[in-house]
């Protein structure tokens, strides 16, 4: 029976195979058994928790597991090859991918979605109606650094001004900078820091004078609390961060692209396979339910087709190593 | 009783010039008081909101469910085990080490300058913060000085029993023991050689149609006319055919060559006892309740010496002159004696180890787990962490999840004490 | 018979000299313990060091720390060692007093009855984690003084320090009454017999004789309040500056690592080595603390038997 038999079942086998994999994946992914282990920055969290979460329901099998390490003590973590996943607020750094290649540590590089920027004040500061980069440069940079908010705008209240912000390493500061203070600028040094962005919405929530930057996601929880600062675009007229104006590119220069980097050696196991696969299908979703920005369709089709030619390192890195920041859409192809 | 009587023969006996006294002394009774009144007053109200807040929240499903980003499913399964793993690591490693070291400090250790040096060390090590110990937890227990490889490739691995994973044709996952072990995850197996083997012989006759690979999975169905077998048992996945030729004939040798080829690699798991043992150890819940057993060893041994300290040296004289050696005389006398200081001890150590989130933190601990510990080397996390993270956020429904743990951990650091008081009761019975 | 006994004694002997060995081993294991955090700590420090942008004298002199701000980064110790000094300082100020009559109370005052549910109440208050102080003094306390002096903005060293305080106040308490209560009676029935007041035997007798007992639990609690990490994480603020005032703003150098370790410093950066530097410093701190106590201890002590 068989050589008659084996022939047609091959054929057919042949003919359905896109079919076959389709329908075997799914029923293949209740299958997949094993652990997934993500640490890094707070920020990406929560899009990474929710991604876990739903991820459970298609692949129970699987167990993901996931840190808040920040951003660097992730790719520590990552470089040492204790973690197959880590999440980041900012493109990977050249000492750190150094430190993975010397390791022998391959990875790929996936964004995930926006963050938009969103600069805000007290809800009691109804003065400030909207800032421009060159205000904000004076209230933000190291050589005017205002101390009143008279110095902003000479016709605003002498109320003293406190600024509210994520350190020099973050994803938002390098974006911020290069916007607001230009490639050599220098930040203020008095200014109040943390990376936790719930730590900035509490200062900011609880100080008249208060002005600060982060994650637009934070600003949307607390609209009660804080209030977002309209910007002056290039083109001249104010706008205010929402879902539409960042996704759209109206609020253009106070976006950044959040990542994940995935171990090209994990990459390999088909449970982190799986998980990276959903976590690309359903970002864009996810990251709008816990209020960040999701990238335009063209962009995840380039993340997807990056991941599936399974492309290795970073491509926010020029030759000489310096970062390269900018539009999503210019730097990543 | 005495006292007061006295207090009132001494106030009747010169008034006057007692004023003064009489007036300090109740100033200072309700100076007391309020200090006493004042320290209660904050730390009730401080428990009442906490009470009051994560009451509703409790439930059986709060306790049985995983954490999750909608507060209504969310519950604490996994820092709640966690913690309890970590605790009982903790409690097991740093009590032995911390009483038998408060032991041979006081009752057999000569006062010397190294003894001295030992105090001193102990005293220090309890004032150092337990971040910095979260920093020697991860050099030494998680990385373990980078001496044994990464935590991802450990180069030493004990008690676990390896499987190559098959995926039969009815898409269950069958499981061969392997028996040779090179290498951290790389692995030899004498099985899937005894398959190939039988490949050989498959290949060389036709091809049955439901295939299979391993020796140890196969199963005969039956021999036909030509002597072919019919075997039933792994296959591949049809993901990875990939037929290199247009020749039908050949291609279908090809796809199952192919597929026997990956057969061998689709899968390999390992199943953990409960004592397995990696090393490095990684953020495991081993190296966590190793890390916590650091903070809290100090105290431990300081309160244990305070313990032994307080027992009468005639009691010990005695030991000593009925003819029994040191070590009978602690056995038999010193520590039952000291037994409840040494509880009292042991209870306010574990209540801090418990409570402790910024060595787990520094650690490297996981946040988000879905499963529990099952093993030395599982994921963890623990229930300050979980607080932390929840309390941290800006919705109010999470605070209230946040209230609720903190009850939750109330009520295990309660069935703590309980245990503490148990054991120190039917211990001081056993004396008497 | 006599051989039985002497092999028995042999026997005895030996699993003497085992135990007492093994004791030693497990007394040894702090040594090795404290060397395990002076090698960690000094090679990464030595690390630190090693970086083009650090000075050992500027580490040591400067009043500047702002390693995540600024076009230069100044990494100058003293801020932090300032704002965890005032913090504590504050947190002292609030526990000790209080921890101290509250000890007299439960001690000399309180009803049997009343201590029995007392006392292990504050031991189960130590169980607490810290984080949740550190909320209640966001949620609770910062509000309070802001109401009471609009200067205190959200992050203060005072909400901070109370919040430690509150936190220390069970340790205080509960140790500060152990060391009441091991003053012998006989003392107490002494000076009741010489006529004293409850106030006199407590204040020139007990206390004074439990001195010792009860500066080692201040110092404990001080190191506590020292070495205090989720509380000014969450409630001290993030600038790091030479204050005395304790509605400004600090941050501590436990603050200060943890920001390091959930931030998005690189790890093989300079910011990042920093940390550990600091966790030095914070050692050497603690260390000194220890010394001093030991120190109060052996001048102050008195032995009753």
């Amino acid at each position: 029976m068989h050589p008659l038999f084996r022939i047609p079942f091959t054929l057919v086998l042949l003919g359905s195979l896109p079919m076959l994999v389709a329908a075997q994946q799914d029923s293949e992914i209740k299958r997949v058994k094993g652990t997934i282990k993500v640490d890094g920055s707070s920020t990406v969290y929560p899009i990474t928790e929710a991604v876990a979460e739903e991820f459970r329901k298609v692949a129970p099998r699987v167990q993901p597991s996931v840190g808040i390490s920040g951003t660097g003590g992730g790719f520590k973590r990552f470089q040492s090859g204790e973690i197959d996943i880590s999440d980041a607020s900012r493109p990977i750094k050249k000492s750190e991918s150094d430190a993975c290649a010397k390791a022998g540590i391959e990875f790929h590089e996936v964004p995930v979605a926006f963050d938009g920027l969103s600069i805000v004040v007290h809800p009691k500061n109804t003065f400030a109606d909207k800032l421009s980069v060159e205000e904000l440069k004076r209230i933000f940079s190291a050589d005017s650094a205002a101390k009143t908010w008279k110095d902003v705008r000479s016709d605003w209240p002498a109320t003293p001004l406190k600024a509210y912000m994520p350190g020099t390493d973050s994803g938002s500061f390098d974006y911020f900078k290069e916007v607001v203070l230009g490639k050599d600028g220098k930040v203020r040094s008095d200014a109040s820091v943390s990376e936790d962005d719930n730590v900035l919405v509490r200062g900011v929530a609880g100080d008249e004078g208060a002005i600060g930057f982060f994650g637009c996601a934070y600003y949307f929880e607390n609209k009660a609390s804080i209030r977002a600062v309209p910007i002056v675009s290039p083109k001249g007229d104010a706008v205010a961060p929402s879902l539409i104006t960042i996704e759209n590119g109206s609020y253009a220069p106070f976006s950044r692209p959040l990542f994940i980097y995935v171990s090209a050696k994990s990459a390999a196991k088909p449970e982190i396979a799986a998980f990276v696969d959903f976590y690309i299908a359903n970002a864009g979703t996810y990251a709008e339910e816990v209020g960040y920005v999701r990238f335009p369709a063209a962009i995840y089709a380039r993340v997807n087709a990056n991941w599936i030619a399974r492309k290795v390192g970073t491509q926010f890195t020029d030759a000489q190593g310096n970062s390269i920041v900018g539009a999503l859409d210019a730097i990543y192809k | 009783m005495t006292q007061a009587t006295l207090n009132d023969i001494v106030h009747r006996g010169t008034p006057r010039k007692n004023t003064a006294r009489v007036l300090s002394n109740r100033l200072f009774l309700w100076f007391c008081l309020a200090g006493t009144t004042l320290a209660l007053l904050v730390l009730s109200g401080l428990m009442l909101s906490i009470l009051l807040e994560g009451w509703s929240t409790l439930s059986w499903h709060f306790l049985d469910s995983f954490a999750s980003r909608k507060p209504a499913d969310s519950g604490i399964k996994g820092p709640l085990w966690g913690s309890v793993w970590v605790c009982i690591l903790c409690a097991i490693t740093a009590l032995p080490l911390g009483i038998g070291t408060a032991t041979y400090l006081e009752e057999f250790a000569p006062k010397n300058r190294v003894t001295g040096f030992i105090n001193l060390n102990i005293m220090n090590l309890a004032g150092v913060p337990s971040i910095v110990y979260g920093i020697i937890g991860l050099t030494a227990f998680a990385r373990m000085f980078g001496g044994f490889g990464s935590a991802a490739d450990p180069s030493v691995l004990v008690g676990y029993a390896y499987y190559n994973e098959y995926e039969s044709v009815d898409g269950e996952v069958l499981r061969a023991p392997v028996t040779t072990i090179v290498r951290g995850t790389t692995v030899e197996t004498t099985g899937v050689q005894a398959a190939l083997a039988r490949w050989d012989v498959w290949i060389a006759h036709p091809a049955p149609a439901g295939p299979l690979i391993d020796g140890s999975m196969v199963e005969v169905l039956s021999t036909d006319e030509q002597g072919n077998e019919h075997w039933r048992g792994a296959v591949a996945r049809i993901a990875e055919v990939k037929p290199t030729t247009q020749d039908t004939e050949l291609a279908a040798q090809t796809v199952y060559v192919t597929a026997a080829a990956a057969a061998t690699a689709t899968a390999q798991s390992r199943d953990a006892s409960w004592w397995s043992i990696s090393l490095p150890f990684g953020s495991s819940v081993l190296a966590g309740g190793l890390t916590l057993m650091l903070v809290i060893l100090p105290v431990v041994i300081i309160s244990t010496q305070e313990a032994l300290r307080a027992v009468p040296s005639s009691l010990r004289q005695g030991a000593l002159a009925l003819g029994s050696t040191r070590w009978q005389m602690v056995r038999e006398m010193t520590l039952p004696a000291a037994i409840p200081g040494i509880m009292t001890g042991a209870i306010l150590a574990m209540s801090r180890a418990i409570g402790e989130a910024a060595p787990i933190l520094v650690l490297g601990g996981f946040l988000l787990v879905f499963a529990v510990p099952e093993n030395l080397m599982s994921d963890f996390t623990v229930l300050p962490l979980q607080i932390y993270n929840w309390a941290g956020r800006p919705q109010a429904s999470f605070h209230a999840l946040a209230a609720a743990a903190i009850i939750v951990q109330l009520i295990v650091l309660l069935a703590f004490n309980g245990l503490a008081v148990f054991i120190r009761q039917k211990l001081q019975k056993d004396l008497q | 018979m006599t051989f039985g006994r002497a092999r028995s004694r042999r026997f005895r002997d030996w699993s003497e000299r085992a135990i007492r060995s093994a004791l030693f081993c497990a007394s040894f294991f702090s040594v090795f313990v404290t060397f395990a955090i002076l090698a960690v700590l000094a090679r990464e420090s030595y690390l630190f060091f090693g970086f083009d942008e650090v000075s050992l004298c500027e580490f040591c002199t400067s009043a500047q720390w702002n390693p995540l701000l600024g076009g230069e980064k100044h990494f100058g110790i003293w801020p932090l060692v300032c704002g965890t000094m005032l913090v504590t300082v504050i947190a002292a100020c609030f526990a000790l007093p209080i921890g101290l009559t509250a000890a007299v109370f439960l001690s000399e005052y309180a009803r049997p009855r009343t201590r029995a549910v007392l006392k292990p109440a504050l031991e189960i208050l130590a169980g607490i984690p810290t984080v949740v102080y550190g909320f209640f003094a966001l949620t609770t306390i910062t509000p309070l003084l802001h109401s009471i002096a609009p200067r205190f903005g959200n992050y203060n060293a005072m909400s901070a320090g109370l919040a430690i305080g509150i936190m220390i106040l069970p340790i205080v308490c509960s140790l500060s009454e152990d060391a009441l209560r091991s003053v012998p009676r006989s003392l107490r029935d002494g000076a009741y017999a010489l006529g004293g007041t409850k106030f006199d035997v407590s204040v020139k007798v007990v206390i004074p004789a439990a001195l010792s007992g009860i500066v080692a639990s201040f110092l404990l609690a001080m190191s506590r309040a020292i070495g205090e990490t989720m509380i000014v994480a969450l409630a001290a603020g993030g600038i790091a500056q030479m204050t005395a005032a304790p509605w400004a703003e600090v941050q501590t150098m436990t603050a200060y690592m943890v920001q390091i370790f959930l931030g998005d410093a690189p790890a093989n950066g300079v910011e990042y080595a920093s940390s550990y530097a600091v966790a030095a410093v914070l050692f050497v701190i603690t260390l000194c603390f220890t010394l001093l106590g030991r120190y109060i201890l052996k001048r102050f002590r008195e032995e009753y038997e």
